[in-house]
This record gives structure tokens, sequence and C-alpha cells, in this order.
């Protein structure tokens, strides 16, 4: 069964790349969103199989959008995989609590995405 | 009357004498004035310098004077400092590097602007510029040194690179990605010569992402924040995992790998350890003429061994010895000491014809150090270099507390 997925990313280069990219190799449905905000509507309104969270966005954070995401009854069983360009072990570390599936850390290469998502979700 | 105009002339004398040393000791004691005028000078002075100065013997090391700002930096106090050398007070001085250091002052007579790692009393590390001076004191050559407290600077440089780095990131990410989409051809068919392009480009990117790996990599490293996750790892396993990663690149550059492994445990982190070996082969492999060979090998020496005899590792009655060796072009004799330094590479043409970075090397020095171990290079010029790694093997004490976590 085809899967729909949610990126939320504020630059809309890296939406752009990462929704081709998924496109190319699978027949997934990519949705994307450019904020926090944005990202909590098209989530309650589409149930995406997952979402792909960038951690550095302007207003609402990945941080502040995940807590959101899992106080709301209609997303909180929404697998989220985190994006971060702070791979240091010292920011990684400190995600280790959050409740999310993986942590992806940029640059990703987004051709190689699918493959990771699927492995990451058991599908 | 003439026992008259003797008396007389006696008394003349005495009182010619009685007035030259009347002079003389005036004489002595504006001497003695002006010597305690400039004593106080530089007392006041050397008291005052907001630089921390120390001076030592250069036999051991020993403090014999010490000014307030150095009491500051270190947290010794001056009476604890004073009597001792710096191996006592465990200010992280080792001391191959204090040997090395007076070595070339005794030689050269001054050291200009060396960067080092000073530990206090109170544990905490702090990074130092010194300078030193020999200098004579009651008749023994002793060194004095000049430091400045560069912590707070390398903290600020640091923070930099890591915050540049991560900005990074982001657009490599989509310039990378975006090169990678086009290189499908799914998005209009290439020519040859537009697929050659980007594959340029792509290779270029991928330069670039090693480049900020290995400098975030380093800044980890020279920060302390890089913790190593030591575990029992079979010198076999890690020998032959390295050779494996290391295969396409050899194949693809037509050059022979020869591993002799030995059948031995040691406790290290595997990733690093992976790390510094990929690191060592791939150089090897990136200077080696086709059809040569590299050799990667291992054996165990203890401390007779004249590779340690001299300069013994802390803690390591033996050692685990590797070495990579390769037949490529050599490094000449005068840059063997630079090639561990930051972007040093021997051709600056290398880091384009060779797509390395100039860290690979001084990322293997931080992780052999961290480890206890050392690491140093020979070579001969059109003949070839070998790379010699020492990596302490841990006494059975420590190695069950390893096993425990």
């Amino acid at each position: 069964m085809s899967k729909c997925i949610l990126i939320v990313d504020d630059e809309p280069d890296i939406r752009d790349i990462t929704k081709l990219g998924l496109e190319m190799g699978t027949d997934w449905t990519v949705l994307t969103a450019g904020s926090g905000q944005e990202a909590l509507s098209l989530a309650a309104e589409y149930k995406p199989d997952v979402i792909l969270l960038d951690m550095m966005m302007p207003d609402m954070d990945g941080r502040a959008t995940l807590a959101h995401l899992k106080a709301c009854e209609a997303t909180r069983s929404i697998p989220v995989i985190l994006v971060t360009a702070k791979a240091q072990p010292a920011n990684l570390k400190s995600l280790q609590d959050l409740e999310v599936m993986s942590v992806v850390t940029k640059p990703f290469r987004p051709l190689k995405l699918a493959g990771e998502i699927s492995r990451i979700l058991g599908w | 009357m003439e026992e008259v105009l003797a008396r007389i002339e006696t008394h003349l004398q005495l009182r010619s004498l009685q007035r030259q040393l009347q002079q003389q000791n005036a004489q002595l004691q504006q001497e003695i004035r002006d010597r305690q005028l400039a004593e106080e000078k530089f007392t006041k002075a050397f008291r005052a310098s907001p630089s921390p100065i120390a001076i030592t013997t250069t036999h051991q090391g020993r403090f014999l004077e010490v000014n307030p700002s150095f009491v500051q930096l270190t947290g010794y106090s001056r009476e604890e400092l004073l009597g001792h050398c710096a191996a006592d007070l465990n200010l992280g001085l080792s001391q191959r590097t204090y040997d090395v250091a007076i070595a070339e002052l005794m030689r050269t007579g001054i050291l200009h602007n060396r960067e080092l790692e000073l530990r206090t009393k109170a544990g905490s590390l702090k990074t130092v510029l010194v300078s030193v001076e020999l200098i004579e004191l009651e008749d023994q050559p002793c060194a004095l040194t000049i430091a400045n407290d560069i912590t707070e600077r390398k903290r600020l440089e640091n923070e930099f690179i890591s915050l540049v780095s991560h900005e990074l990131r982001t657009p490599i990410n989509s310039l990378i990605g975006a090169l990678d989409l086009l290189a499908t051809g799914q998005l209009g068919a290439l020519t040859e010569k537009g697929r050659q392009i980007i594959d340029v480009a792509i290779n270029n990117s991928e330069r670039l992402i090693r480049l900020v790996n290995d400098i975030l990599d380093l800044e980890r490293m020279q920060s302390g924040m890089l913790t190593l996750h030591k575990r029992i790892c079979n010198v076999d396993d890690l020998m032959n995992q390295a050779q494996a990663a290391m295969l396409p690149l050899a194949d693809q550059a037509q050059v022979q790998l020869v591993v002799e492994p030995m059948d031995l445990t040691i406790a290290v982190d595997y990733d690093r350890i992976q790390q510094l070996l990929t690191n060592l082969l791939s150089n090897a492999i990136k200077f080696s003429p086709s059809a040569s060979t590299i050799w990667l090998r291992s054996n165990i020496i203890n401390a007779a061994s004249p590779l340690v005899a001299y300069d013994p590792l802390p803690n390591a009655s033996s050692c685990l010895h590797l070495t990579v060796q390769d037949q490529g072009r050599g490094i000449p004799t005068d840059k063997l000491h630079l090639i561990f330094e930051r972007f040093q590479q021997i051709d600056t043409s290398d880091a384009r014809t060779k797509g390395g970075t100039g860290l690979g090397l001084t990322i293997c020095h931080q992780i052999v150090e961290q480890h206890g171990g050392r690491i140093w290079a020979e070579s001969t010029l059109g003949q070839g270099s070998t790379f010699h790694v020492l990596l302490p093997l841990q006494p059975a004490l420590e190695v069950n507390s390893v096993l425990a976590f």
C-alpha cells in the first residue's frame, strides 16, 4: 500500500529536493510543510504514515512541534523521524529522550532516504 | 722635630685614607641603592606582570620562581610550585614533550609561541601559548617561561568552527541532493559530457562533506568532547575490517593491500581505531603508484624495545605496534614533523588531486593520543613511507574494568 510522508523543513530547497528524491524512488505521497504550525494542521488532516521533522526551525522548532504532535490525540501515534544538522554526540544525546523513531543527520542523500525510512520503520 | 713632622705626615696620610674610604663607602652605598632600585623595579615588573611567568631549571624543570599570574593560572600556591617540577604537579606536560622542548631550547636559546595544554590544580585544562628564553642564574642554565592563557580564545575559535560547520551542512544537503537527482537522468537525458560534469560536482560536494565532518571530528577531539568508548576488540578483526573498507579504493588505484594481522585482544574504541586505520590506508593508497603494495602489519613490543626504551608509554609494559608501509613517493625529511598538523599537505595541490581534506593525519594523531599511544612516520623519498602506531596494551585490571562497562 502506498505510504504518505510529511516533510517539515523551513528551507524550501531541502523540501523540494527531499520530495523529489522520495517520489523518484517510490510511489509514496509526499506532503511538505514549511513550519511547525503548518506541519500540525497537515498532520491532523492527512494522518501521514511518518513525519520527517527538521529540528532547527524559526518560531516553532522541531522539539516544540514534536511536543504538540504528541499532545494531540489525532497525531500522537504518527511516527516521527528527526532531521538535524547538529550531528555532534552531545547534540544527539539531547534528543535521545524524545519520542522519535530515529534521528537522520544532514547532509543526507535524498535518493537513499526512502530506503533509510523503510528500514527504520520496518516497511 | 723630626718626630713631630713624622706624626703630622702619618696623620695626613690617615686623613687621606679615611677620605678615600669614606668616598668608597659612599660609592658602595650608592651602588647598593642603585641595585636595590633596579631589583625593586624588576621585582615589581615580575610580580605585576599580567602574563604568567616562571623560572625553572632546565635540568629537571624545577620551579625556582613564579609570579602571582602564574600562581593564578595554575591554581597552585607559590610554595606548592617552588622546588617541584611540572611532572610532580601533574601539569599535563608529558616528559617527552618537555624533553623535546628543552633539547630545542638548549640548541636555539629561545622558543616562540608554543601552544600546550596545562592542567590546573583543580583539574581543568587550559590552553596556553608559551615563549621560553634560556637564561643563566647562579651558574646554571634556566628557562624563563612567559605564558598566555588563550583558553577563552580557543573556545570561541572552536565554537566558531562548530557553528560554521553546522551552517554548511544544510546548503551542502541541498547541493548534493540536487546533483544526485540530476545524475539519475530522470529529470532529463544527460549527454556523456553532462554526466561527467555532474560527477565532478558530486565528487567535490562529497569532499566538502568530508571536510566538514573532519573539522567537526577534530574540533570535538581537541575540545575534549569526544569520549572514547573502549571495549575489548580483536586486532585481527580491526585490521581485516579496515582492509575490507579500503579494498574498493585500492582496487581502483590498482594497489595491493597486504594485511598481516595477529590474534590478540586490546581495549580500544573500535570505531576510532577503524577511523585511524582507514585514514592511514587511504593516505597510503592515494600516494602509491599502481601495481605497488601496501602492508598493514602488527606485532607486540615490550618495554625493552628500542621503540619505547628511551621514552616509555605511561602505564604500559607492552604495546601493540601497527605499521602501514607503502611504496609511494615518500615525504621529505624536513616535512616529516609537519604532517600531523592541520592542513599540512606536503604539496598544496594534493588536496585537489587526491581529494583529501588535510585533516586525516591530524585526526589520526588525536585518536592515538587519546588512547595514550604514539604515532610517527619514517620515510625515504622515492621509496615510500612507513607510519608507526603504538597502542598500550592495558594491564589486566584495567581490561576487567573496561569489560565491566
